[in-house]
């Protein structure tokens, strides 16, 4: 039902779309879940009140907007420089094994002219090897050097991003102050415990307090249909 | 040791979840940044990290710093000597002035040894 209510592509339930707020009181159930202050918070911005965090948020989000952030990832480099050396130490210990041959077969009285052909092939492979380990671990040590700075772009992202976190906690906690005093009164009216009500009696008086436009489900309280929507002044379902 | 250092919320609350997880791979915890041990585990949760946030993760290694075998001698002096002899608010450069010690262009400009 809730869900119906919720998505506006759904039609079976035809309604006002719901606005954020309705995430937070449009249930009125004893076991729905609830974060009190997130939700007279959104009750707040359903009224039209607006944090005095406002601005100073919408500057350092538009900030965190022109803090470009590349990519640190260095893993095809590292890869590189790993692969690499690994070839360059196969071939080494394929050039001291020929070496040996050669030597061994030359010992013997043996004809080492393959052997040695061998050899220098080998030997021409490791050199080309332990040029391009010592490219790949150049580049590697190239890349580290600028990432460094880009690191220094997320670190500032990062501080923008916590200090954003901050501003919205405190403006959450404004926007929560100015109408829980409203919402106290709503609860005085329910005839509820205004310090600590439950959480259906919590959520009727708070749906009271917010500009709600679609209809708000509810499955608890002392109220019929036509008298939860006369006290939310909201169409209600009630179940 | 391998040091871990988180650039991204997510990255970071990472971290924090794996050292309260393993918290005996976790030698040091600095706020968004971790000492983890130099054992598989330590290098396995490393590499979790990376794959995980592949661009708000760097990982270095490091090793203990023994001035007496890492640092050429006229340096690690040069330090001694600053801090045993230098007044308050003389500047390194000034105080290498005239002097034995190396100045401190030279001391940025040589790499250490590995």
């Amino acid at each position: 039902m809730l869900a119906a209510v919720r998505d506006p592509h759904d039609d079976r339930v035809r309604c006002p779309r719901a606005a954020p707020v309705h995430d937070h009181v449009g249930f009125v159930a004893a076991d729905a879940t609830l974060n009190r202050r997130a939700a007279a918070a959104a009750i707040a911005r359903s009224r039209g009140l607006r944090a005095p965090e406002a601005d100073a948020l919408a500057a350092a989000r538009e900030k965190l907007t022109t803090i470009e952030a590349t990519t640190t990832d260095l893993r095809p480099a590292r890869e590189q420089a790993a692969a690499t050396a690994g070839e360059r130490e196969r071939l080494r210990e394929r050039v001291a094994r020929l070496r040996g041959e050669v030597q061994a077969r030359r010992e013997a009285g043996l004809d080492a002219e393959e052997t040695t052909e061998r050899f220098r092939a080998a030997a021409r492979e490791l050199s080309e090897a332990a040029t391009a380990e010592a490219a790949a671990t150049e580049q590697l040590d190239r890349e580290r050097a600028r990432v460094r700075d880009r690191y220094d772009a997320r670190e500032r992202r990062l501080a923008l991003e916590d200090e954003i976190g901050n501003l919205e906690r405190s403006a959450r906690a404004s926007l929560a102050d100015a109408v829980r005093p409203r919402i106290k009164q709503a609860l005085s009216a329910l005839g509820a415990d205004s310090d600590d009500p439950p959480t259906h009696e919590w959520l009727l008086a708070a749906a009271r307090v917010a500009v709600v436009a679609a209809p708000v489900v509810v499955t608890a309280g002392p109220f019929d249909a036509s008298e939860a929507a006369q006290w939310l002044d909201v169409p209600v379902v009630r179940l | 040791m391998l040091l871990v250092v988180t650039y991204s919320r997510a990255a970071r609350t990472t971290l924090r979840n794996i050292c309260r997880a393993h918290e005996e791979s976790v030698v040091r915890r600095f706020g968004r940044a971790a000492l983890l041990a130099a054992t598989d585990h330590g290098a396995f949760l490393a590499c979790r990290l990376r794959e995980r946030h592949p661009d708000a993760v760097q990982v270095e290694r490091t090793a203990p710093f023994n001035e007496f075998t890492d640092v050429p001698d006229r340096v690690r002096e040069a330090a001694v000597a600053y801090e045993r002899e230098a007044t308050k608010h003389t500047p390194y450069a000034r105080f290498a002035t005239g002097t034995d010690h190396p100045d401190p262009d030279r001391l940025r400009d040589r790499p250490l040894d590995a």
